[in-house]
């Protein structure tokens, strides 16, 4: 078999956002309605089974998340399977999905994403989120999620002069297109000032440099890629798809200004891909807080290392620019509800390469796009490039 | 039994437990593999190799600052205790560890580099934790 092999042949995606109203087996629903509404010549009994991603119990307080979900939408009686890793669980999902089509276990699988964060206070999703660390020699030191990725800001600006403005220029860019998403959970634009000057959350990092705690879901239908053309005329094929891990604790790492898990995540799915980075059209970057995204654009090679926050600070991540990342708000303002998030690149990716997005965000002429996502600080890293 | 921490989840283990009653004592452990020779702090019962016999070695805390970060904004269990300032030291031989840096009033004290010493530190409520500060 080829490389290219499995297809993506439809995407559906639930807003994001404080969905109040909203449980878990709701946005389930939502993300699914969409994606067989949009869907062109596909029903859900051409489903042989279901992946469903998400990263924690704990949030919303629903055990086995994967059987409320298929009961929900229908699905009862096909085989369902649970995927988490922590952040990176959504493209989890995706991956798994691709090996249960590429070993012909099953021949049309439907992955969903989905976490409903906002039923715990802040500071409780705070506390659960700060037990991804290592609950026996770094969560006794009250360290944050912020906490983690600030201690990679300081070093990386310490070892390559990357300022407060830098950080805040990957802020404005994200929010600027969260603006013109109305999946997006804040759809507004900031200001590099209001960004730059906003209350310290963990120090280097402020508010505007911290993604937000969302709900929400979104699915993708991933095929045979000899079945792809009877669903739909334009499917998007998994080229590559690359995978990289890291240690449990922080202080443990080889280097703090990248992560090491992403450079071979990224070498991996580029080599089985065929292409480098400069044949990437789009990607979708785990910007979970400012320094991410620019560390994201060295692991993955748009920037020398060191190099990440001058290409924020000129703009070359913007559509136009050398490669547009993140042009559907990202983490920071599209919102990050965990399991989701990996499944929402590949569905936003599905509709980019396929001329589908908003017009003012619209990639034109993409052909090849990248998702980046990472479970923890580094912990989890799943790379996938899609091309159509 | 004094416990390992500002706060804990795990139930409690026989190593973390021998580590607290070390601390209280004023002494900090390093373990090292019988096997293969690696060594780890904080201390594990195991090594990567897969081999469990493990012996306590004193571990020389002097360590030189490698990141920092101020939480302004803790979890819950924290609440009362921000801003704090979390470290990553690196100690001579090579290991590294997060801890609380204790001590210092200025930013100009925050130099990556800087010289640090890792010290326990008694807590309220039978607890012990071990910091860096200043040396």
């Amino acid at each position: 078999m080829s490389n290219h092999d499995v297809a993506l042949v439809a995407a559906g995606q639930s807003k994001f956002g404080k969905r109040t109203e909203a449980g878990l087996r709701n946005l389930v629903f939502e993300a699914t309605k969409e994606l067989f509404l949009k869907a062109e010549n596909i029903s859900k009994d051409d489903i042989d089974a279901t992946v469903i991603g998400v990263a924690g119990d704990e949030f919303n307080g629903q055990g086995a998340p994967a059987a409320v979900s298929i009961d929900e939408i229908g699905l009862v009686g096909k085989p369902t399977i649970r995927v988490e890793s922590a952040c990176a669980t959504g493209t989890a999902a995706i991956k798994t999905a691709y090996g249960l089509v590429k070993s012909g276990l099953h021949d049309t699988v439907l992955v969903i994403g989905v976490e409903k964060m906002t039923a715990v206070t802040t500071g409780k999703a705070t506390e659960l989120m700060a037990r991804a660390g290592d609950i026996r020699w770094e969560y006794p030191f009250g360290c944050t999620f912020p906490g983690f990725y600030a201690l990679l800001a300081t070093a990386h600006m310490e070892k390559y002069g990357t300022t407060r403005e830098m950080l805040s220029s990957v802020a404005v860019k994200n929010h600027y297109y969260g603006a013109r998403n109305p999946k997006a959970h804040l759809q507004k634009e900031v200001t590099l000032e209001q960004a730059m000057n906003s209350h310290p959350i963990a120090h280097p990092l402020n508010l505007y440099d911290c993604s937000l705690i969302s709900d929400g879901a979104a699915a993708v239908v991933v095929t045979r890629a000899d079945l792809a053309k009877k669903y739909t005329d334009t499917p998007v094929y998994i080229k590559g798809i690359g995978s990289g891990s890291d240690t449990m604790q922080i202080a443990q790492r080889e280097t703090l200004t990248s992560l090491k898990g992403a450079k071979t995540a990224a070498q991996t799915a580029y080599k089985m891909a065929g292409i480098g980075p400069n044949a990437v059209d789009l990607a979708e970057v785990h910007d979970c807080f400012t320094i991410a995204e620019i560390i994201a654009y060295e692991d993955l090679g748009f920037a020398e290392p060191g190099q990440g926050g001058q290409l924020a600070l000129d703009k070359q991540t913007y559509i136009g620019g050398k490669v547009a990342v993140n042009v559907d708000g990202g983490l920071k303002s599209k919102g990050h509800p965990l399991g989701a998030t990996g499944v929402s690149q590949g569905a936003e990716i599905f509709r980019q390469l396929r001329g589908e997005v908003e017009k003012e965000r619209q990639v034109p002429g993409a052909e090849i796009g990248l998702s980046h996502n990472v479970g923890q600080s580094g912990q989890f890293v799943n790379v996938i490039i899609y091309g159509r | 039994m004094t416990k390992f921490g500002y706060v804990s989840v795990e139930d409690y283990v026989p190593l973390v437990g021998e580590f607290a009653e070390s601390l209280v004592k004023g002494k900090i452990f390093a373990t090292k593999c019988k096997a293969c020779g690696k060594e780890y702090f904080p201390p594990r019962e195991e090594c990567i190799c897969l081999n469990d016999e493990m012996e306590k070695i004193d571990l020389d805390t002097s360590a030189k600052l490698v990141s920092y970060t101020i939480i302004h904004v803790p979890p819950e269990s924290h609440s009362t205790m921000a801003p704090y300032i979390i470290a990553i030291g690196e100690f001579p031989n090579g290991l590294k560890t997060m801890a609380h840096l204790v001590g210092v009033t200025s930013m100009d004290d925050l130099k990556i580099g800087r010289p640090m010493k890792l010290v326990p530190q008694t807590l309220e409520n039978e607890r012990i934790v071990y910091k860096f500060v200043p040396a």
